[in-house]
This record gives C-alpha cells, sequence and structure tokens, in this order.
C-alpha cells in the first residue's frame, strides 16, 4: 500500500507538481452574487470534488475574475488550477468549449488521469450554466 | 459470462481458480461464513475474520509452497478485504447484484446523482480540516465524519433488505467521499495540504 503510494506520486509529471504545489486561483466568490457562477461538480469512483466560481462582465461576457477549490488527488488539483488559469479573461461562450484533452495536454496527464481533466470540463461548463440561469431570471424581473 | 466479470472485478491475474473451481462470487470462498453462498450485505465480521484466517492457514505460500497456493492465497486475500470494509463490499454488491461498476471512472455517465448540497458540504468540511491547527478540532471532525458513515451504513442495511439499488448506488456514492474525508482526516498533520492518493 505505502509503496504503491510513493510510485503514484513520482508517476506525476512536473508540470502537475508544479500546479499543485503552487495553485493559480484558490478561493470562494460570492455564491449569492448575481454576476457569479458556481459549478460543483463530484466524481463517484474517486471521490473527487471540485468547485469552480466564475464572476462574468454582465456587459462583455468576459470572465473577470475565477478562483477555484479542490478536494482530491494532484491530477485534479492541477487540472482545476490550470483550468481557472485559461478561463481567466476569457468570454463565457470560448470557456464553454474548452475540452479536456486541452487541459489533459498540458499537464501530461497519463489515460488513468484523464478524468480529472474531464471534471474540471464538467466543472467550467456547470459554473456558466449557472450564470446563464441566475443571469436570465434577471432578466426576466 | 458471470465467473469472467467477477475475475475481473477482483483483477486477480490467474483465473485458474475460478476455471478450476467454478467460482461465482467472492462470497462463496467463504461457505462457513455465507452458508447459502448468495452476495449478501450484512456480515458477520467476527466468523468473516476466523474463517479467512483458517483458509489462509492452509493456503499461504509460507505453509505449503507452489503456485495454485499462491493464487489461492492472493484470492483469498482480495476478496476478503472487499467484502470487509462497508465501502468496497457495497461497490461489489451492487456491481454483482446490478450491474454497475462504482469504481469505473466511465460510471459517472450511467448515475445521475449529482448532488450539489451534498458536495458542498464536502468541500467545506474539507476546507475546515485544511484550517485546523489543533488535533482537537480535528478530532471533532473526525467524530462528526465516523457517524455520518455509520448513518449511511444503517441506511444501506435497508436498501440492501429492499433490493433498492438505486438507493444504494446513491448511498455508495456518498460513503466513498466521507471515507476519503477520513483517509484526509487520517493523514492530517498542522499545515500540511490535504491530497487524495489513489
Amino acid at each position: 500500500m505505502r509503496s504503491s503510494m510513493i510510485t503514484t506520486r513520482r508517476l506525476y509529471h512536473p508540470k502537475v507538481i508544479e500546479h499543485y504545489t503552487n495553485p493559480r486561483n484558490v478561493g470562494s466568490l460570492d455564491k449569492k452574487s448575481k454576476d457569479v457562477g458556481t459549478g460543483i461538480v463530484g466524481a463517484p469512483a474517486c471521490g473527487d470534488v471540485i468547485k469552480l466560481q466564475i464572476q462574468v462582465d454582465d456587459k462583455t461576457g468576459i470572465i473577470e475574475n475565477v478562483k477555484f477549490k479542490t478536494f482530491g488527488c494532484g491530477s485534479a488539483i492541477a487540472s482545476s488550477s490550470y483550468m481557472t488559469e485559461l478561463v481567466h479573461g476569457m468570454s463565457i461562450d470560448d470557456a464553454a468549449k474548452i475540452k479536456n484533452t486541452e487541459i489533459a495536454k498540458e499537464l501530461s496527464l497519463p489515460p488513468v488521469k484523464l478524468h480529472c481533466s474531464m471534471l474540471a470540463e464538467d466543472a467550467i461548463k456547470a459554473a456558466i450554466k449557472d450564470y446563464k440561469t441566475k443571469r436570465n431570471s434577471t432578466v426576466l424581473h | 459470462m458471470f465467473t469472467y466479470g467477477i475475475f475481473r472485478a477482483g483483477g486477480i491475474r490467474s483465473s485458474a481458480v475460478f476455471q478450476r473451481r467454478l467460482l461465482s462470487n467472492y462470497f462463496e470462498l467463504f461457505p462457513k461464513t455465507f452458508t447459502d453462498k448468495k452476495p449478501v450485505w450484512l456480515v458477520d465480521q467476527v466468523k468473516l475474520r476466523k474463517e479467512y484466517r483458517s483458509l489462509q492457514a492452509q493456503f499461504h505460500p509460507d505453509v505449503v509452497k507452489n503456485e495454485s497456493n499462491e493464487d489461492q492465497s492472493s484470492l483469498l486475500n482480495k476478496a476478503y478485504h472487499i467484502l470487509k470494509s462497508p465501502l468496497t463490499r457495497s461497490q461489489y454488491l451492487i456491481k454483482v447484484l446490478d450491474d454497475i461498476d462504482l469504481t469505473n471512472d466511465k460510471v459517472k455517465k450511467q448515475i445521475t446523482n449529482s448532488d450539489p448540497e451534498l458536495l458542498m458540504k464536502i468541500i467545506d468540511i474539507h476546507e475546515e480540516l485544511s484550517e485546523c491547527t489543533e488535533e482537537g478540532e480535528v478530532r471533532t471532525i473526525e467524530k462528526e465524519n465516523k457517524s455520518r458513515m455509520k448513518d449511511i451504513e444503517a441506511q444501506l442495511d435497508t436498501a440492501f433488505a429492499n433490493s433498492d439499488y438505486k438507493t444504494a448506488i446513491k448511498l455508495t456514492v456518498e460513503l466513498k467521499y466521507w471515507t476519503n474525508l477520513a483517509l484526509a482526516i487520517k493523514e492530517w498533520a498542522p499545515g500540511k495540504p490535504i491530497e487524495l492518493i489513489h
């Protein structure tokens, strides 16, 4: 058990370790604020959980601020950290198009860790959806 | 077909034991504990441990060294550990009885129970844990988590008794999250970042 844990640790690519030891944009935004979208997703098989939040400029649709919190393995932490770097300053339409393969490639994730990048993709999509739902309900008033 | 599924689930390199004995599930390996040889949720832990030890005494490679004993010994070991712990036993039962593998990454597509409130609670408690500075605070989180897990296990009693696999799946996924928290609690040290190893 111990030895396999050490092996797993060693298998991380330097880019994963870099994001893991120095994660970007860790934290929270005000969930109740109407320009903030919150995505929270979990992976039933490994039990990792990602919370990703975006703050969007209502007029331009640009993601002005982004924060995340992840409880999971190094790859899940690195995937969400890199995702926040990617989407910062991006329009929500472009951010919605990001594929997990882009993250997996950047971080050189091995096949067994592809689902971590998938979870990060799910998280940004969920955050955008939440923001849009809030925005639409505001417009209706 | 069924045997093949078990063999894959067990990850045993050699299927010789299954082929020779036509074993269809891990429960059959412990006939004194599971007398009707059927997959079952409720387990007499004392009985199971006793039977496991006595079987290992016969098959352990240290006792009689030959290849088939090694296979049998590692199979017993694998089966015992899966059946012993509530999370893995429940995952195994759901795989055998409902054909859903909750340990597979692709399972997300098969089940639709992402409960944002639950996930938020998990994130919040992990944050609490990462902000703990004293052992005492960690023990409080641990106590709460243990009681949460016990409660889920009790609900699983009912779900499996009623063959309600939909509920069993939901509970088992939740149990996985709290088991991860339990591991994080175990690894806790002041100021140490939380990372799951799997």
